[in-house]
């Protein structure tokens, strides 16, 4: 697998495919396509998880820095796809209380 | 059921792109010692989580340094160790915080203490850190006669 950061627009919506393990060694990239993302100003933006296998902190800490944004404009945030392990994470730190997580991506866009 | 292994230890350096084989090599070790996939990869995060404490505060981002790292299962339980060169580890760092403060950062010891049933940091006279882990290996169990 290898590990690609990529948006795609659908109308106003903006959808982050994160492919590969999210970890310090790349969360400061992600970070900076969710600044991207955020400064082209979209209605929605889904971060799609479907083929990141592993997370840690440092990818939930870009998770909670992109929340901080979209929250300013009022823009809703949907993580979709998250596999169970991924998602554990989430809630080992009490953080899936705080994000709309979503099934799928077509969830996410419905 | 849980097995004794022989202990694997070697050093790593202190680059986040080598964070996902440390993490191969340790569901490794822990999957062989019998434990579920489940509580492996809790231990996965939390050594995960510690090594990356060790590459931003111990070596302050230096990607040179040295990381030793010691993984053994007694067959009940599963020991790791992970020892640093670097800077003492900040009395901040080694508290979990209030997690019902959202923001990012400072959820690695939170995530560690959460996973592992023991953490403790020791500091060497030599300098560095020596964080030492523990999890208790609960296996998965053994499929019922007749299933196989």
């Amino acid at each position: 697998m290898s590990n690609t950061i990529t948006t795609e627009w659908k109308e106003k919506t903006a959808i982050i495919h994160v492919v590969g393990d999210i970890d310090l060694s790349r969360s400061a990239g992600l970070q900076a396509v969710c600044n991207a993302v955020v400064k082209k100003k979209p209605d929605r933006v889904i971060v799609d998880f479907s083929e990141v296998p592993y997370m840690d902190s440092s990818g939930v800490a870009s998770m909670v820095k992109l929340l901080s944004h979209t929250k300013k404009t009022n823009t809703p945030l949907l993580l979709a796809a998250m596999s169970a392990r991924v998602r554990a994470v989430l809630q080992i730190t009490r953080l899936d209380r705080v994000f709309t997580l979503k099934e799928t991506v077509e969830d996410a866009l419905s | 059921m849980p097995f004794a292994l022989e202990p694997m230890t070697w050093t790593c350096l202190s680059d986040p792109n080598l964070l996902g084989e440390v993490r191969r090599k340790l569901a490794q070790y822990a999957s062989e010692a019998g434990m579920v996939e489940e509580q492996a990869d809790c231990l996965v995060l939390a050594a995960d989580e510690a090594l990356t404490n060790i590459i931003r505060h111990a070596y302050e981002g230096a990607t040179d340094q040295p990381i030793d790292i010691y993984i053994h299962s007694d067959g009940t339980e599963l020991h790791l160790t992970l020892r640093d060169y670097g800077q003492p580890v900040p009395r901040e760092i080694i508290h979990s915080r209030d997690l019902d403060d959202i923001r990012p950062g400072g959820l690695g010891v939170h995530i560690m203490t959460t996973c592992m049933d023991s953490v403790e940091f020791q500091h060497p006279d030599e300098g560095g850190t020596k964080l030492v882990m523990s999890k208790r290996i609960e296996a998965a169990p053994l499929p019922a006669e007749g299933t196989l």
